[in-house]
C-alpha cells in the first residue's frame, strides 16, 4: 500500500472516530445485543382457553394449554406483565395482573402458570443465557399435576429404571432445579408417582440436543389410554409432544349418509364383526381407542357387508389424537366423502366447546352463528365462516341457551335454523350440518352430543 | 489471475493523484456523517451527500439455504441484506459511508441464527466503492470472496461518454469445475481468433473489470482453458451502456447435467441469460375439475400436443421443452379436441430448468389459467423445502400451518399466509415431522389437516396441493406428490 493510500485511509478513520468511535476491530456481533434479554410464558392451567401475554402495552402473543410462547428477546428494562383471556361474551378476564418484572441483560425469564383458572400459581425462573458444554444439555422438569408428586427418569432409551434412580422428584406445581444431563439421541422420559416404579408416561425415544436448554412439562393428559398424564417438551420455540410416546389414539365415525339408516366401519377389511357396528344416522359413535399410525377404516351399509359406502378412507392417526371420520354424503348418488376431524377433549373452565362441521353436500359454503335465544344471525358476527363440506372449527360459547344457525357465506341469509342448544360450563359438543333424510335441501342442523 | 479473500485490486491500481483526490472526498464525506458537509465542495455532479457506497452479497454455495447479511457500523442502524437464495444476488446497494462489519447468517426455520462466516470485519465503505461479497464452497466451510470495484457512477461527469461504454467481469464460483476461460464476443464469432475477456479463472478467483461498448448481440462462452472446447453459452444478449455485468460462473442443478452455468450479476440481482438453449424439464399437472383431461400446446394445436391426456389431479412426467425465455405461447385443450381453446397464454420457459406447470381454476367460472412452479431439486444441507399449491376452485385464499405436532394454530401465525387461487410458496423446513392444517384465509375454518408430514435433508421434492374432490367442489383434498406421495 503506498504511503498516499496510508493517509487516506488514517484520514477516513480519524474522521469517523470523531463521529463516535469505528467498530474496526470490534467483536459486537449483530445477532447478540448487549441490551436484550428473553422472556417466555408457559401455560399450564389444566382449564385454560387460549391466553394473551403482555409485557407493558405490547401484546407477546396467544399461548394456550400445555404450551409455551417463544423465548422472546426482549429489551432489558422494566415490565408489567399481564396475562389475559376473553370470554366469548367479550368479557377481559385477568390471569396474571400487572406483576412486576424486571429482564436484565442476558437474562431468560419464564413465567410458568400452574394450577387451575382459579387458583393460579405462578413460577417464575430466572436463569443466565445458556453456558452448556457440548455433550450436555441442561434440563428441568415443571409438574403441573395437582395432587402429587412424581419422580422423572430421563435415561438412555434402553435403562431398565428399576436399576437407577430418578433423575428428578417434583411435586405438585412446582418446577425442578435446573440439572445437566448428557444430550444426543435415544434418550427418554419416563414418569412414575414418586417412589414407585410403575410407568406412568413413557416418552420413548427422542433426541435431546446438544447444549440446550429444555423443559418437560408434566401434565393433565385428556386423551385415550394413558394414565392421566402426558409430557412435552418446551424448546426455545414451542412445546411439542414427544412422536414416539407409548400413547394410543382413538377414532369415532359420524354418520351424515343420509340415504342409509346406519353404517358399520371395519378397520381391518370388512371381515368379520365390524369395529363400528351400526352408526345409526346423524350419531357419532363412541370413540375407540386404535393404534396410532395409518389407519384405514371400510363402510358398509350397517348388517350389510356386501353393500360398501366407503371401501377405504385413509389417514393418519397421532399419538394421543381423538378424531371423528365425518362420512357424509348420499350413498346412492356416490358423494359419499370422509374426513377425520380433530375432537376436543379437554374441559375449559367456563367455557363450552361447540365442534362444527359442515357435512352438506347440497349446502353452499354457510357461515355459522350461536345467537341468544330468539336473536336473528347478525353481520359480522359469525362464530365461523365460509364452511364448505368437510370443513369444521370450534366455536367457544358462554354458558347458556342459544339458536343455532347457519347462513349463507358472507351474508345473514339463513340456509337453516334456528335449532335451540343449551350448552353448560365446560362442555363439548358437535354440530353438523346435513343435508335432509334422503339428499338435498333443505339442510339441517344436527346437535350429534 | 487475482486470488483473494479481500481483493481491492481496482482502488489499489490507480494513480496517487487520483488516490489524493478520493481521500479528499473520504474525509469530506466521514465529516458529512458527522452532519457536517455543506456548500464547497469539489464533489462530482450526482454525488449527493448523504455520501454512500454500495454493498452486495452474492450467494454461490451450492448446498446453502437462504442467507442473510447484517451491516452494522458505529452511528449507522444495522441494515439487513434479507434472504438471499443460492445463485441469488442482493441488490447493489447503497449504503453510508462508514466503517462496517458484516454478519452473514442462516435464520433456520425456527429462528435459530447460526455464522455462515466468520464476521466480516473492517468493511471500509466510502463513496467511490461498490463492494461484492461472494459467498461459495461447500456449506461445511463456505469462504467468502470480496472484490471491490469503483462504483460505476462515481466521478462521472455530465458530457462524459458514459452511455457508451459498459463493464464487466468474471467471477469463478462454481465447486463443480476448474479453471476456465471466458470469451465475450459478438454473436456467432468464431472463438478460435477471439480474445477471451479472461483466461484461466478458477475457483475463488475474479478478473479485473474490463470496459466495453454496448451492444445487442453479445454471446458469453465458456471453455476449457487453452481451447474452444464450449462447456457453457449464453446464447444472445445485450449490454447496454453505463451498465456493469459480473459472470458469475456458479454450480447447476438443471436438467442438463451440466455442473455450472453462468449467472449475470447486475445491480438489480443475478439472472440466466435469456437466449440459454438448455432444454427445459417440464410437467404438467391438471387440477381443473371440469376438464377431466387435457392437452397442452408449445405451438399451434394443428402440431401434436407436448403432454397430451393430463388427467385431473395428476402430476405428469417431465418432459424436454425448448427454452423460450419469459413469454412462451401456451395452449391448453380438452384431451382430444383442438377447440375451444381452454387457455390461451404464455408461460415462462427458462433454460436448463425443472419446472412443474398447474393449471387450475374452472373453465365454468373463467379463473381457468396456469401456475408455475420452479423446481429446487437442489439438496440443501440444512432444511428440506415444502412446496404447497392452492389450486382448489372452489376456496379462495387459505392459510397454510406447517407445525410440529402438538403446536395449536391458535397460537401462531400460518407458514403461508393468504395463499391465493394459482399461487404456491415454499416453506423451510428443519427435518423432522409436521402437521399441516389449511384454513380459510384468515380464520380458523379449517378446510384439510391436520395431515402429518414428514421430511428430511437431501434432493427430495415435497409437494402439497390444496385441490377440489375428483368432478369438483369440495370437500377440499390435500393432496400429496413426489416424496409425500402415498
Amino acid at each position: 500500500m503506498t504511503l498516499v493510500r496510508r493517509l487516506v485511509l488514517c484520514l477516513a478513520l480519524v474522521s469517523l472516530a470523531a463521529c463516535g468511535g469505528g467498530s474496526g476491530g470490534g467483536s459486537n456481533k449483530v445477532k447478540t445485543p448487549t441490551t436484550f434479554g428473553k422472556f417466555r410464558l408457559i401455560n399450564a392451567l389444566v382449564d385454560s382457553p387460549p391466553l394473551t401475554v403482555k409485557l407493558g402495552t405490547v401484546v407477546q402473543g396467544t399461548v394456550s394449554f400445555s404450551q409455551s410462547t417463544k423465548l422472546l428477546t426482549e429489551g432489558a428494562t422494566n415490565y408489567q406483565l399481564n396475562v389475559q383471556y376473553t370470554t366469548p361474551g367479550g368479557t377481559v378476564k385477568t390471569v396474571v395482573d400487572n406483576r412486576a418484572l424486571t429482564i436484565a441483560v442476558n437474562e431468560q425469564i419464564t413465567f410458568v402458570l400452574l394450577g387451575t383458572l382459579a387458583s393460579v400459581s405462578v413460577v417464575e425462573l430466572d436463569e443466565n443465557a445458556p453456558d452448556i458444554a457440548a455433550g450436555d444439555s441442561e434440563v428441568r422438569f415443571v409438574q403441573s399435576v395437582a395432587g402429587g408428586s412424581y419422580d422423572f427418569y430421563l435415561t438412555g432409551a434402553g435403562v431398565d429404571i428399576t436399576t437407577v434412580g430418578p433423575t428428578a422428584t417434583v411435586n405438585a406445581l412446582v418446577v425442578s432445579d435446573s440439572m445437566t444431563v448428557p444430550s444426543g439421541a435415544n434418550q427418554r422420559l419416563r414418569v412414575t408417582a414418586a417412589g414407585d416404579k410403575t410407568v406412568l408416561y413413557d416418552s420413548g425415544a427422542f433426541t435431546l440436543d446438544d447444549q440446550a436448554r429444555r423443559l418437560f412439562l408434566l401434565g393433565d393428559y385428556f386423551g385415550p389410554g394413558g394414565d392421566g398424564v402426558r409430557a412435552v417438551e418446551i424448546d426455545d420455540h414451542s412445546a411439542t409432544t414427544f412422536l414416539a410416546e407409548d400413547l394410543p389414539a382413538a377414532l369415532s365415525i359420524a354418520n351424515e349418509v343420509v340415504d342409509l339408516a346406519g353404517l358399520d366401519g371395519y378397520l381391518h377389511g370388512i371381515a368379520g364383526s365390524p369395529d363400528f357396528a351400526n352408526v345409526a344416522l346423524d350419531a357419532i359413535s363412541a370413540a375407540q381407542t386404535i393404534p396410532i399410525g395409518n389407519t384405514d377404516v371400510a363402510l358398509t351399509t350397517a348388517g350389510t357387508p356386501g353393500h360398501v359406502v366407503v371401501p377405504d378412507a385413509s389417514f393418519v392417526l397421532g399419538t394421543g389424537e381423538t378424531q371423528t371420520l365425518v362420512v357424509a354424503g348420499v350413498d346412492s348418488a356416490g358423494n359419499v366423502t370422509t374426513r377425520p376431524v380433530t375432537t376436543p377433549v379437554r374441559p375449559i373452565a367456563g367455557v363450552a366447546q361447540v365442534r362444527v362441521i359442515d357435512a352438506s353436500p347440497a349446502a353452499p359454503a354457510v357461515d355459522f352463528f350461536a345467537v341468544a335465544t330468539g336473536a336473528l344471525p347478525a353481520a359480522g358476527k359469525a362464530q365461523l365462516t365460509l364452511l364448505v363440506l368437510q370443513a369444521s372449527g370450534v366455536a367457544l360459547l358462554d354458558p347458556g341457551s342459544y339458536d343455532l344457525y347457519f347462513t349463507t357465506g358472507g351474508t345473514t341469509s339463513v340456509v337453516t335454523g334456528p335449532q335451540p342448544i343449551t350448552v353448560a360450563a365446560g362442555g363439548i359438543y358437535s354440530v353438523l350440518l346435513a343435508d335432509q333424510a334422503g339428499g338435498g335441501s333443505p339442510v339441517r342442523i344436527v346437535v350429534a352430543d | 489471475m487475482a486470488r483473494s479473500r479481500v481483493h481491492r485490486s481496482s482502488l489499489m491500481a490507480w494513480p496517487i493523484g487520483r488516490a489524493v483526490l478520493i481521500g479528499v472526498a473520504l474525509l469530506s464525506v466521514s465529516l458529512a456523517g458527522c452532519g457536517g458537509g455543506g456548500s464547497g465542495e469539489s464533489l462530482p455532479p450526482g454525488d449527493k451527500p448523504p455520501r454512500q457506497g454500495s454493498i452486495r452479497m452474492v450467494n454461490l454455495i451450492p448446498n446453502a439455504p437462504q442467507i442473510s447479511g447484517f451491516l452494522s457500523a458505529a452511528n449507522v442502524a444495522v441494515t439487513a441484506i434479507p434472504g438471499v437464495d443460492f445463485g441469488q444476488s442482493s441488490a447493489l446497494t447503497k449504503y453510508l459511508v462508514a466503517i462496517y462489519q458484516l454478519n452473514v447468517e442462516y435464520i433456520d426455520p425456527s429462528g435459530d441464527v447460526t455464522d455462515v462466516v466468520p464476521v466480516i470485519q473492517d468493511i471500509e465503505l466510502t463513496q467511490e466503492k461498490e463492494a461484492s461479497f461472494y459467498l461459495m464452497g461447500d456449506w461445511a466451510a463456505p469462504i467468502v470472496l470480496r472484490v471491490d470495484n469503483v462504483e460505476i457512477d462515481f466521478g462521472v461527469k455530465p458530457n462524459d461518454n458514459h452511455l457508451n461504454e459498459a463493464s464487466v467481469q468474471v467471477v469463478h464460483g462454481a465447486t463443480s469445475t476448474g479453471p476456465v476461460d471466458v470469451y465475450l464476443t459478438q454473436f456467432g464469432a468464431d472463438l478460435s481468433t477471439a480474445v477471451p475477456l479472461a483466461t484461466g479463472v478458477n475457483f475463488d478467483q475474479f478478473s479485473p473489470l474490463t470496459t466495453i461498448a454496448p451492444s445487442d448481440t453479445y454471446q458469453l462462452r465458456v471453455t476449457d482453458p487453452g481451447t474452444t472446447n464450449v462447456r457453457f453459452d449464453s446464447g444472445s444478449f445485450s449490454i447496454k451502456g453505463f451498465t456493469r455485468s459480473v459472470f458469475v460462473v456458479r454450480d447447476n442443478f438443471g436438467p442438463s447435467g451440466t455442473p455450472f452455468r453462468v449467472s449475470i450479476v447486475t445491480a438489480d440481482g443475478a439472472f440466466q441469460f435469456p437466449g440459454e438453449s438448455l432444454p427445459n424439464s417440464m410437467r404438467l399437472g391438471n387440477f381443473v375439475p371440469d376438464v377431466p383431461a387435457v392437452d397442452a400446446y408449445f405451438t399451434a394445436t394443428t402440431n401434436p400436443p407436448t403432454f397430451t391426456n393430463a388427467q385431473f389431479a395428476q402430476i405428469g412426467a417431465r418432459t424436454p421443452v425448448a427454452a423460450g425465455g419469459a413469454t412462451v405461447p401456451f395452449k391448453v385443450v380438452a384431451t382430444g379436441t383442438t377447440t375451444p381453446i381452454l387457455i390461451d397464454t404464455t408461460i415462462a420457459v427458462p433454460a436448463d430448468m425443472y419446472q412443474t406447470e398447474l393449471l387450475a381454476g374452472s373453465v365454468a367460472k373463467s379463473t381457468i389459467g396456469p401456475m408455475t412452479i420452479f423446481d429446487e431439486v437442489r439438496a440443501i444441507a440444512t432444511e428440506a423445502r415444502v412446496t404447497v399449491a392452492q389450486v382448489s376452485s372452489q376456496i379462495g385464499a387459505v392459510d397454510v400451518y406447517i407445525v410440529p405436532p402438538g403446536v395449536p394454530t391458535t397460537d401462531i401465525a400460518p407458514t403461508m399466509a393468504a395463499l391465493a387461487l394459482k399461487t404456491s410458496a415454499h416453506a423451510s423446513l428443519l427435518p423432522g415431522t409436521y402437521d399441516v392444517i389449511v384454513t380459510r384465509s384468515g380464520s380458523q375454518t379449517v378446510l384439510v389437516g391436520p395431515e402429518r408430514i414428514s421430511v428430511e435433508v437431501g434432493a427430495q421434492l415435497y409437494t402439497l396441493a390444496i385441490t377440489d374432490s375428483d368432478g369438483g367442489g369440495p370437500p377440499i383434498l390435500m393432496r400429496r406428490y413426489d416424496a409425500l406421495a402415498p
